[in-house]
């Protein structure tokens, strides 16, 4: 597998390091992609020098948009606030693809204003990195 | 604060259940630990260990799990407890910066998150989940790419919940965002089915994503908000434990269903319900070991096809008897030298040592014809030995282990006659390379054979149990080349149910391609 670590800034995102680890990786839970399905709201892509599809990862946004705050309050243990930290990390384990060039990351922007909700949600491309060069 | 204020001291496995490689690796990282304290972190780590190995589904699942402590000392004992949100004003000087006061929140403790896993994959690459535990007694915790939690009592519940979010994808079960009472917009769930497996839009009972769970006298919805202004906080209709359809989730009062009336996803301290601790079974189903070689499964290459049947000109299961009781299931190979049907597995805990067993013509035997106990020695420092292969070619019994992190480089051995030694290089190129295997290749699952006048190499295809490709050495080249003198891609046809598919064998008897997988 190839662990791709990630930090991110003030929206700016960066590959810090890329690091090949034999391991295996946890099974995934069938995913219920019904018609009705919302569509993913993030993913990883895989893509070769041809820019071909590899692999492809659905995963949980990695930059929050609100923070989740715990308290020991057995009536409201849990509740969330908006403002998270504007920095932190994430990783990806990806297999590990010698003919891989390019990592894209992707997300489906939902639109955050609820009546809009039911609009098409529109793919965009958070950030793209060169696997062999660095970050562009 | 920060790094110019500790040190990694170093990493000690707790909880050891075999290698790394194949287990789920758990991280358990202190900060605001002086070096004076580094006891107390070990006292706490275990503290983190001894509550998942009671707390269900984690309680069952031990054996697929290692904790790994990670020991790094403070200059300072503690975490910023910032004045400004009710806190002492402490700004103790922090290995990973552990502050209280995030968001203007006291109880949202984070620290740099970045550091910690740029530390982690230095020293535990193959880890899974990292927990952070900050020596601070005042509550506090945080979720994201890593848990944390501080000393007070209860704030462990917050890494099992949100290893419920990092490790195994599962949704905030909780019908509410920012508090019952407080929030004006989250009376009706938007449309669109969520993709995490343990909340809903959907309460049909015939099409529900945990309707196997629902037993038909459970009413669906089993519960249903009056109410979509506010949060339902009437009793549970039903037994505690029953699985169903109840209304109030993701954040919502209405339109989204979770399964159980409580959950520790809904609110910390309670147990997982049945759906999550499913989900938490079946990822991490591919870290549990094999308990003990009980007996594999025969198929048979058709000739003239791409098809390997089980059966097929084959007995169709096998026992395997005598085995040692660190006879390490999960690492085993299997070859024909000829005249007998060998099968070989590490001793657990060892990396030198491997059992053999050969066929009796009922069981494979410990030690029948064989020599019991075999010795590995002078492989390189960077060999991996977490799986291997075998074969007979007709002179040299060989073996095969493989450069650690590079799947693509066999190293080679061959048994010194004589001896019970299979040394590196002996009779061997020493290195040999695998090349042209297509991107999906999954290297984890891999074998070879010699059939009298090829030597082969097998992998499967990732993603699937039923094909897996095919290559041979092209002595020209010097390398282990895909489809060279080989069909590509073959297929398992007829696999049995109770087949652990997780590892394969494959030899040649002199008329027969045969492949195995152990039973379960």
């Amino acid at each position: 597998m190839r662990r791709l670590t990630f930090t991110y800034r003030d929206g700016k995102i960066e590959l810090v390091s890329q690091q090949q680890v034999e391991m295996r990786v946890p099974a995934t839970a069938p995913a219920p992609r019904a018609a009705a399905a919302a569509p993913p709201e993030f993913w990883y892509e895989l893509r070769d020098a041809e820019s071909e599809l590899l692999y492809r990862l659905e995963a949980e946004d990695p930059i929050p948009t609100d923070v989740e705050v715990f308290s020991d309050d057995p009536e409201r243990t849990i509740e969330r606030a908006p403002n998270p930290p504007e920095e932190g990390v994430f990783t990806v384990l990806l297999p590990d693809f010698e003919n891989a060039r390019e990592i894209k990351l992707m997300r489906a922007a939902a639109p955050r204003d609820a009546k809009a909700r039911a609009a098409k949600p529109e793919v965009v491309e958070v950030a793209r990195f060169n696997l062999t060069e660095g970050s562009r | 604060m920060g790094a110019g204020d500790g040190a990694i001291v170093g990493v000690t496995k707790i909880v050891d259940n075999g290698p790394d490689a194949r287990r789920y690796n758990v991280v358990v990282v202190g900060d605001g630990y002086q070096a004076g304290q580094l006891a107390q972190f070990a006292n706490d780590a275990q503290s983190i260990a001894n509550t998942l190995a009671a707390t269900a589904p984690f309680d069952r699942l031990m054996p697929a799990i290692n904790i790994h402590r990670l020991d790094c000392t403070s200059t300072d004992s503690g975490a910023d407890d910032p004045a400004a949100c009710g806190g002492s004003g402490a700004a103790p000087r922090t290995f990973f910066d552990a502050r209280f006061c995030n968001s203007g929140i006291r109880r949202l403790l984070i620290v740099d998150s970045a550091r910690v896993v740029q530390a982690v994959n230095a020293q535990v690459p193959p880890w899974h989940a990292i927990l952070v535990i900050v020596n601070s007694n005042v509550y506090g915790g945080s979720g994201g790419a890593i848990g944390v939690y501080s000393l007070a009592p209860g704030a462990d519940e917050i890494a099992l919940h949100e290893m419920g979010h990092s490790a195994f994808g599962l949704a905030d079960e909780y019908d509410y965002w920012a508090g019952c009472g407080v929030d004006t917009d989250r009376n009706n769930h938007p449309p669109g089915e969520p993709g995490q497996p343990n909340v809903t839009l959907d309460s049909n009972r015939a099409t529900n994503k945990w309707r196997d769970l629902i037993a038909a006298a459970t009413p669906m919805p089993t519960m249903a908000n009056p109410d979509c202004t506010q949060c339902d906080r009437r009793p549970s209709p039903v037994p505690a434990g029953t699985v169903g359809a109840f209304e109030g989730a993701h954040y919502y009062h209405c339109g989204a269903y979770r399964p159980e009336y409580d959950c520790r996803m809904r609110a910390l301290g309670q147990p997982f319900c049945a759906v999550c601790e499913r989900v938490i079974e079946r990822a991490l189903q591919p870290f549990l070991p094999n308990r003990q070689l009980v007996s594999l499964n025969q198929a048979a290459w058709v000739p003239g096809s791409t098809t390997y049947r089980f059966g097929f000109r084959s007995i169709p299961n096998i026992p395997i008897t005598g085995e040692p009781a660190d006879a390490d299931a999960e690492r085993w190979a299997m070859l024909h030298d000829g005249s007998v049907y060998r099968l070989y597995a590490f001793k657990r805990g060892s990396n030198d040592r491997i059992y053999q067993f050969g066929f009796n013509g009922a069981s494979y035997a410990f030690g029948h014809r064989s020599i019991p106990e075999l010795r590995l020695i002078d492989f390189p420092a960077d060999t991996d030995a977490s799986s291997f292969a075998m074969l007979h070619d007709g002179s040299n019994y060989r073996l095969y282990l493989r450069r650690a992190g590079d799947p693509r480089t066999l190293h080679q051995a061959a048994w010194v006659p004589g001896t019970g030694t299979y040394r590196f290089g002996f009779r061997s190129i020493p290195r040999i390379p695998v090349t042209g295997f297509p991107a999906d290749t999954d290297w984890n699952r891999w074998g070879m054979l010699h059939d009298g006048s090829r030597y082969r190499f097998y992998a499967f295809k990732a993603g699937t149990d039923t094909r897996f490709y095919q290559g041979a050495f092209n002595p020209g080249a010097g390398e282990y080349q895909f489809g060279f003198q080989s069909i590509n891609e073959l297929q398992l046809v007829g696999t049995p149910a109770n087949s652990d598919t997780r590892e394969m064998a494959l030899l040649h008897d002199g008329a027969n391609y045969r492949f195995y997988f152990q039973t379960r």
